[in-house]
C-alpha cells in the first residue's frame, strides 16, 4: 500500500472521467441487455410456438396413419362384400334354394373365405381382425369366423344393421376385444341383402398404429371415442387418472392443453395433451407428452432472465477487470517510470563516477609521484593523507560505478573454466600481508567434495570473497580469520557452494544485520566514522551472489565476531584449467625489492609504445620493445622475461599467434630439459568485450588488460602475477619530472586570447595528465612525444583508412580504425576515438556503408583536436 | 388268295392269343384277396371319374385314399379306369342285372380290380353283390333344375320323407335325366311311378350339370357333392329343387371273396381317421363337407 500510495497519487479528476464514461457505458449496456432479453424472449416464444406446431404436425401425421389404417379396413370390407362366395350365396338364395338343400353350402364357403381373410390380414405378424360376420337383413348371422353353424347373435350382441346404408365404423365398449367394428352393407343386384361386420383387433391397432413411434417413448398416445380410450398397456394407473384429466381438459381439437397429471406414477407430472380427430371415424388421437418437450425451459422469461443475469455478471466482471487493468496499467506505468528513474539515476551515477574517477586518477597519481619525491615530514604527512583520501574516494567511486552497472543490468557474468581453489588462494594472498601486519591468524579449509574445476565468473566470485575478507581484516584487530568452502547441493552438472568467512572482529548488532546488505548501509555511524567505507561492498556482494543463483547472510555477535556466508551456483566442467603450477611458479617469480623486472612490450602502435614504455619504466621495469609478433618471438628466444605485455592486433603476426608460438617454444624447452620458467603473458586489447578474455586464455595468455589502461591497472595486473607489491616496491626513488611540455601552464594574457579561439574541450586531459605523471626527470618528454607521434602519424593513417574504405578493404579498415581509435583515446581525443570506434564497428559488421561520412566528420574534428593538442604542447595542461 | 386267307387266319389267331395273354395278366377270372395282392405286389383300384372323388386327372379324394391303402399294404398302387356300367362286374367278375333293389348275377367277366372307390354310394342292390367298407363320405340324391325352370325349390318341412315326396311330385310330366345302374338311376327313386319322363344320361357324370344348364331335361338327378360343385361352377345357372333320398353314404366296395382285404381296409380307414389324415384329405377336396355334415365327420 505504501508503495502504491507513493506511485499512485490521488487524482480526483480520474474518478469524474470514469464516472461519465461509466454511466454512458452502463446505459449502453443496459440498453443492450434490454434488447438482448427482449430478443431472447421473442425467440423463446417463437421456438415454443415452433415446437407446438411441430408437435401438432407429428400428431397430425400420426393421425393420418391411423386414418389410413381405417381406410384400409373399409377397403377390406368393400372387397369382402363383393366376394364370389357371397355372390353365389345370394344367387342361389334368389333362385329359392333352401339352407338345408344347397344354400347352406354357400354359407360354409363364405365362412371358410372369411376365416382365410382373417388369417391373411396381418400387421407385422399380428392379426388385424378378430372376427368377421355376415348378417342378413334381419340381423341373423349367416356366416361367422368364430362359429361353424348359423346362429343369431344374442340380444345383447344384436346389431341392427338397418341403421346405416354405407360402411360404418362403430365402437361397442361392451364387447371385450371387439370394441371396434366396421360394418358394410352387402348389395345384391343393387339391393341391400345383408351386412358384413368385421371386428378389429384393438391390440394390433394400438401397438402398430396408435402407439408413439420409437424414440418418443416419453409420449402417451390414446385413441379416444366417447367412453372408449385405447391406451398403452401397463399404463393403467396413468391411463385411468389421465383419462378423466385429459378428457376434462379438452375443449377443442388441435389445441395444446397443459395439466397436472395428479396421481400419475411419473416423475414429471406436468403434461401437455393434444387431440386430433381421425377423419371418417368416431375416434380422436390424444397425444400426451411431458410439458418439458415444449416448455423445456419453463417460462419463456426464464432463459432471457438467466441470460440477463449472466450478462450482468459478465458486465460486472468486465467493469471490475477494466478497472483492475486500468489500475494495473497505471501501476505498471508508474513502476516503469520509477525503474526508468532508477536506471537514469544509475546511468547518471555511472557517468558521474567515471567523470570523477578520471581527475581522481590524476590526484592519486600525482600524490603517489609526490610521495616518491624528497619531502619534509609535514609535507609527506599531508601528501600521504591526500593520497589515502584519494584511494578511499576512488574505491567509493569504483563501488558506486560497479553497483550502478549491476542495478542498470549492464553487468554480465562470464562463464569460463576456473579453479576454485586457486581463486580462493589468490584472494587470501591479497590479504596475507595485512593480516600479518595486524597479527591475525588465518586458515582456509575447502571440503574435499568441492570440485576444483568449475564454470563461472571467477572474478566476481573473488570480488565477493575479497569483500568479505577485506571486512574481516578491517574489523578484526586480533584473533583469527577463517575461510571455509563446502558443497551445499549438487544437481547433475551444477554445484552450489557455500563460502564462509569467520572473524573475531567487532561484530554487528542484530538490528543492523538485516540492513548491512542494503546499499549505503553500515552497522552504525560510529563504524563509518572509525573504519570508513561506503557500505556498498556488501550490497554489491548481495547482488552478485543473487546473480550467481545464491544468497548471502551473516550471523554475528557484537564483540565476538561475525560469520558471513554466501552461496553460489556453478556448473562443473571437465575443461582444462590453467596450469596449477602457475601459482607455484609465481612464488619464486616474485621479485625482491632489489630485483629489476624485465618486461617485453609487444606493441606496434608507436603511441602505445611510448605510453607503455613510460608506464613500465615508471614502475621500475626494464623494457624491451617488439613492434611485431615475429620480433617478439626473436626477443623471447634471446632472453628471459618476467612478463610479456602482448598487443593482440598487430600486422604480420598478431598477439594470439605470437603467444601460441611462445608457449610452444616453452614446451619444447621443457621437453629438452631446459630450466626455463613459464613466462606470464598479459594481453593488451582494446576490445574489452565478453569473449576476448576467453580468446586470450585459449591462446595461452594468463590475463588481459583492456586499452587504454592506467598505470594503476597495469600495476594491479602485474602485482597479481608477479607478487603482491613486488611491482609497486620497485624504484621508489623515481619521480616525475617537472619540466615537461604538459606540466601545468602558467597562462599569459596572450595565451588567454588564443585560448578563447580554441576548443580545448575536444581533449580529455586525463590521459595526457597520466602520461605527464610518468615523466621522469631527464628522460624524454613522454607526453610531448606521444602527442607529436599522434599528430605526425594521424594524416597518413587517415589516408590509409580512407583508401581502405573506398576499396572496401574491410580487414584494413578494421585494423586502421582500431589503431586510430586507440591513439585518439591515448591523447584524450575521446570524441574522435568514439567516431573511429563507429568505423571499426562498421568493419566488424562487414560493411562500409556510412564510413566515409564518419571519416569526413573526423577530418573536420581533427583540426580542433590538433589545435588543442598543439596548445597543450605549448602551454601545458590546464 | 389262299395265301391271303391263311395269312388272315394266322393273324387272327395270333391276335386272340395275345389278347388272351394280356387278359391273363391284367385280369383274372376270380377275385384276389389280401395274400394274393401282397404276393403279386399290386393293388388295383377301379375308378370312374366323378366329381372330386376321382377327378380323372390322376387325383381325387378316393384316389388318395386308395393310394394310401396300397402303401398301407406295402404294395404298388394301380389305377384301373372303368365305367359306371362295368364298375361292379370288373370288381366281382360277373355281369349284373338290376331289378329295383335286387340284382341278378349273369355271365362271368374278368375281374379287373380289387376295390372300388369313386364316390361309390352304398345301395341295397350293390350290397347284395359286393361288400362295402365303413362309410367314407356322406351323400344325398338331389333333384336339380336349370335356373330358369319354373320349378321352385321346396321349402324344407323338417321331415325328410315329406320333403322327398314333395320333390318327387314335382317331377310329374317333366323330363328327368338320370344314369342307369348308378345311384342316379331314376328307377331307384320310382320316378316313373310319379309320372316323370326319365331319360338316361350316357355321358360322363361330370357333364351332367352342363346338360342340366343346357336344358336337355327339365330336371336331373345329382348327388349332393356333385351338385354343390356345379353350383359353385355355374352360380345362378342351376338350382337344387330338393332331396330324392335321405342322406346316404359312400364307401369303398370289395368283392365278396376279398374278406381279408376289406378287413385290412377297415383297419386302415380307422387309422387315417384317427390320425387326421382322412379329414385332411376331405378338406382338400370338399372343404365345406365337415360343416355341411358335421354329424358324419364328428
Amino acid at each position: 500500500m505504501t508503495v502504491y500510495s507513493q506511485i499512485l497519487p490521488n487524482k480526483p479528476h480520474a474518478g469524474r472521467k470514469w464516472g461519465v464514461a461509466g454511466v454512458f457505458a452502463v446505459l449502453m449496456l443496459v440498453a443492450y441487455l434490454v434488447f438482448m432479453v427482449s430478443t431472447s424472449y421473442q425467440t423463446q416464444v417463437k421456438l415454443r410456438n415452433s415446437l407446438k406446431e411441430q408437435l401438432r404436425q407429428d400428431a397430425a401425421k400420426h393421425a393420418g396413419t391411423i386414418e389410413h389404417y381405417f381406410d384400409e379396413r373399409k377397403n377390406d370390407l368393400r372387397y369382402l362384400s363383393s366376394a364370389r362366395e357371397i355372390a353365389v350365396y345370394f344367387e342361389n338364395k334368389a333362385l329359392g334354394m333352401s339352407m338345408e338343400y344347397g344354400l347352406g353350402s354357400s354359407l360354409v364357403d363364405i365362412s371358410a373365405y372369411f376365416k382365410y381373410f382373417v388369417a391373411d390380414r396381418k400387421a407385422a405378424g399380428d392379426q388385424i381382425y378378430t372376427r368377421i360376420m355376415m348378417l342378413d337383413n334381419q340381423g341373423s348371422v349367416l356366416a361367422d369366423t368364430l362359429k361353424s353353424r348359423r346362429s343369431k347373435p344374442a340380444a345383447s350382441q344384436q346389431i341392427n344393421p338397418l341403421i346405416h346404408t354405407d360402411i360404418k365404423i362403430a365402437v361397442n365398449e361392451q364387447r371385450k376385444n371387439e370394441e371396434i367394428e366396421i360394418s358394410q352393407p352387402i348389395l345384391h343386384k343393387s339391393k341391400a341383402s345383408g351386412y358384413l361386420i368385421a371386428y378389429i383387433s384393438s391390440k394390433t391397432l394400438y401397438e402398430h398404429f396408435v402407439s408413439p413411434p420409437l424414440g418418443k417413448t416419453s409420449r402417451l398416445h390414446f385413441l379416444n371415442s366417447g367412453n372408449l380410450m385405447l391406451g398403452p398397456s401397463g399404463k393403467e394407473l396413468l391411463g385411468a387418472t389421465l383419462l378423466s384429466q385429459v378428457k376434462s381438459s379438452f375443449l377443442t381439437d388441435y389445441d395444446l392443453h397443459q395439466f397436472n397429471a395428479e396421481g400419475a406414477n411419473e416423475i414429471e407430472s406436468q403434461k401437455v395433451a393434444l387431440s386430433l380427430p381421425i377423419t371418417s371415424t368416431p375416434f380422436s388421437l390424444i397425444v400426451v407428452f411431458p410439458a418439458s418437450e415444449v416448455f423445456a425451459s419453463g417460462s419463456p422469461w426464464r432463459i432471457p432472465l438467466a441470460l440477463a443475469l449472466l450478462s450482468l455478471v459478465v458486465v460486472g466482471s468486465m467493469i471490475y477487470i477494466i478497472r483492475s487493468n486500468t489500475r494495473n496499467l497505471l501501476l505498471k506505468t508508474r513502476l516503469e517510470e520509477a525503474e526508468a528513474a532508477t536506471y537514469a539515476k544509475s546511468r547518471f551515477l555511472a557517468n558521474m563516477s567515471h567523470e570523477i574517477r578520471t581527475p581522481m586518477n590524476g590526484i592519486i597519481g600525482m600524490s603517489d609521484l609526490l610521495l616518491k619525491t624528497p619531502l619534509s615530514p609535514t609535507q609527506r604527512k599531508y601528501v600521504d593523507a591526500m593520497h589515502r583520501s584519494g584511494d578511499v574516494l576512488l574505491s567509493i567511486i569504483n563501488n558506486i560505478l560497479d553497483l550502478s552497472k549491476i542495478e542498470a543490468g549492464r553487468t554480465a557474468l562470464e562463464k569460463i573454466p576456473f579453479s576454485i581453489r586457486d581463486t580462493i588462494k589468490m584472494s587470501l594472498v591479497l590479504f596475507t600481508r595485512k593480516m600479518d601486519q595486524k597479527g591475525l591468524a588465518y586458515k582456509c579449509s575447502i571440503s574435499e567434495d568441492v570440485p576444483d574445476a568449475l564454470l563461472g565468473d571467477s572474478g566476481r566470485f573473488a570480488q565477493i570473497l575479497n569483500n568479505l575478507l577485506g571486512n574481516a581484516v578491517k574489523f578484526s584487530d586480533s584473533g583469527s580469520i577463517s575461510v571455509s568452502v563446502s558443497v551445499v547441493e549438487r544437481h547433475r552438472e551444477e554445484v552450489t557452494l557455500r563460502c564462509q568467512v569467520r572473524d573475531t572482529g567487532i561484530g554487528i548488532p542484530s538490528e543492523a544485520q538485516s540492513e548491512i546488505f542494503n546499499s549505503f548501509s553500515q552497522a552504525d555511524i560510529a563504524t563509518t566514522r572509525k573504519y570508513g567505507g561506503t557500505g556498498l561492498g556488501l550490497a554489491i556482494a548481495k547482488h552478485l551472489t543473487e546473480m550467481m543463483g545464491g544468497s548471502i547472510g551473516v550471523e554475528s555477535v557484537v564483540g565476538k565476531g561475525s560469520h558471513f556466508w554466501f552461496t553460489c551456483r556453478f556448473a562443473t566442467t571437465f575443461a582444462p584449467l590453467p596450469d596449477k603450477s602457475l601459482m607455484e611458479s609465481l612464488k619464486p617469480f616474485a621479485l625482491s625489492q632489489n630485483d629489476s623486472i624485465r618486461v617485453l612490450l609487444v606493441e606496434d602502435n608507436s603511441i602505445n609504445q611510448e605510453i607503455g614504455i613510460a608506464m613500465l619504466e615508471s614502475l621500475g621495469c626494464s623494457v624491451v620493445l617488439a613492434d611485431t609478433g615475429l620480433k617478439a618471438l626473436e626477443a623471447f628466444d634471446k632472453e628471459n622475461f618476467d612478463l610479456i605485455l602482448m598487443d593482440c592486433q598487430m600486422p604480420e603476426m598478431d598477439g594470439y599467434e605470437a603467444t601460441r608460438n611462445i608457449r610452444r617454444n616453452e614446451q619444447k624447452a621443457e621437453l629438452s630439459g631446459s630450466v626455463r620458467k613459464r613466462t606470464c603473458i598479459i594481453a593488451l586489447t582494446a576490445n574489452a568485450l565478453l569473449g576476448d578474455r576467453e580468446k586470450c586464455l585459449a591462446a595461452g595468455m594468463d590475463d588481459y588488460l583492456p586499452k587504454p589502461f592506467t598505470m594503476e591497472q597495469l600495476h594491479t595486473v602485474m602485482s597479481r602475477w608477479l607478487g603482491v607489491d613486488s611491482v609497486s616496491a620497485v624504484d621508489s626513488s623515481s619521480a616525475p619530472g617537472s619540466d615537461t611540455g604538459c606540466s601545468s601552464p602558467e597562462i599569459s594574457d596572450d595565451g588567454q586570447n588564443v585560448l578563447n579561439n580554441l576548443n580545448l574541450s575536444v581533449i580529455d586531459q586525463a590521459p595526457l595528465k597520466e602520461l605527464a605523471s610518468l615523466q621522469k626527470p631527464g628522460k624524454r618528454d613522454i607526453c610531448g612525444n606521444t602527442i607529436n607521434k599522434y599528430l605526425m602519424t594521424f594524416p597518413a593513417r587517415m589516408d590509409d583508412l580512407v583508401k581502405a574504405v573506398t576499396a572496401r578493404d574491410i580487414q584494413n579498415m578494421d585494423l586502421i580504425s582500431h589503431t586510430l581509435k586507440s591513439n585518439c583515446a591515448m591523447v584524450g581525443a575521446t570524441a574522435l576515438a568514439e567516431l573511429f570506434g563507429q568505423v571499426e564497428k562498421l568493419a566488424k559488421n562487414n560493411t562500409t556503408d556510412g564510413a566515409l561520412e564518419l571519416l569526413g566528420k573526423i577530418e573536420n574534428d581533427f583540426s580542433d583536436v590538433k589545435n588543442a593538442l598543439s596548445y597543450f604542447m605549448s602551454n601545458g595542461l590546464s | 388268295m389262299k395265301n391271303t386267307a391263311a395269312e388272315f387266319l394266322k393273324r387272327t389267331f395270333l391276335s386272340i392269343i395275345l389278347t388272351s395273354a394280356t387278359l391273363l395278366v391284367t385280369s383274372s377270372a376270380y377275385c384276389r384277396d389280401l395274400d394274393e395282392i401282397k404276393q403279386q405286389g399290386v393293388l388295383r383300384h377301379l375308378g370312374v371319374p366323378y366329381a372330386n372323388f376321382v377327378t380323372g386327372s390322376g387325383d381325387g379324394m378316393d384316389v388318395e385314399i386308395a393310394q394310401l391303402f396300397a402303401k398301407f399294404l406295402d404294395v404298388r398302387y394301380e389305377y384301373v379306369k372303368t365305367t359306371w356300367e362295368n364298375v361292379v362286374p370288373d370288381l366281382i367278375g360277373r355281369k349284373v342285372k338290376l331289378d329295383g333293389n335286387n340284382a341278378e348275377l349273369l355271365d362271368t367277366v374278368p375281374v379287373k380290380g380289387d376295390m372300388v372307390a369313386n364316390g361309390f354310394t352304398v345301395l341295397p342292390w350293390r350290397e347284395k353283390v359286393l361288400n362295402f367298407s365303413t362309410p367314407i363320405f356322406p351323400t344325398q340324391i338331389m333333384l336339380v333344375a336349370p335356373a330358369n325352370s319354373r320349378l321352385k325349390p321346396i321349402k324344407p318341412s323338417g321331415d325328410i320323407n315329406r320333403d322327398i315326396d314333395n320333390v318327387k311330385k314335382l317331377t310329374k310330366n317333366r323330363t328327368c335325366l338320370g344314369v342307369e345302374n348308378t345311384c342316379l338311376d331314376p328307377a331307384l327313386y320310382n320316378l316313373k311311378e310319379e309320372g316323370a319322363k326319365t331319360k338316361n344320361f350316357t355321358g360322363a357324370l361330370d357333364d351332367l350339370s352342363s346338360a342340366v344348364i343346357k336344358g336337355e331335361s327339365d330336371t336331373a338327378i345329382m348327388e349332393i357333392p356333385d351338385a354343390l360343385l356345379a353350383l359353385k361352377k355355374y352360380p345362378g345357372k342351376m338350382k337344387i329343387i330338393g332331396p330324392l333320398s335321405p342322406t346316404q353314404n359312400m364307401a369303398a366296395g370289395f368283392a365278396k371273396d376279398s374278406v381279408q382285404l376289406l378287413s385290412e381296409f377297415k383297419k386302415f380307414y380307422a387309422q387315417i381317421k384317427k390320425d387326421g389324415t382322412y379329414l385332411k384329405i376331405v378338406k382338400k377336396y370338399y372343404p365345406s363337407a365337415p360343416e355341411l355334415y358335421p354329424a358324419f365327420f364328428k
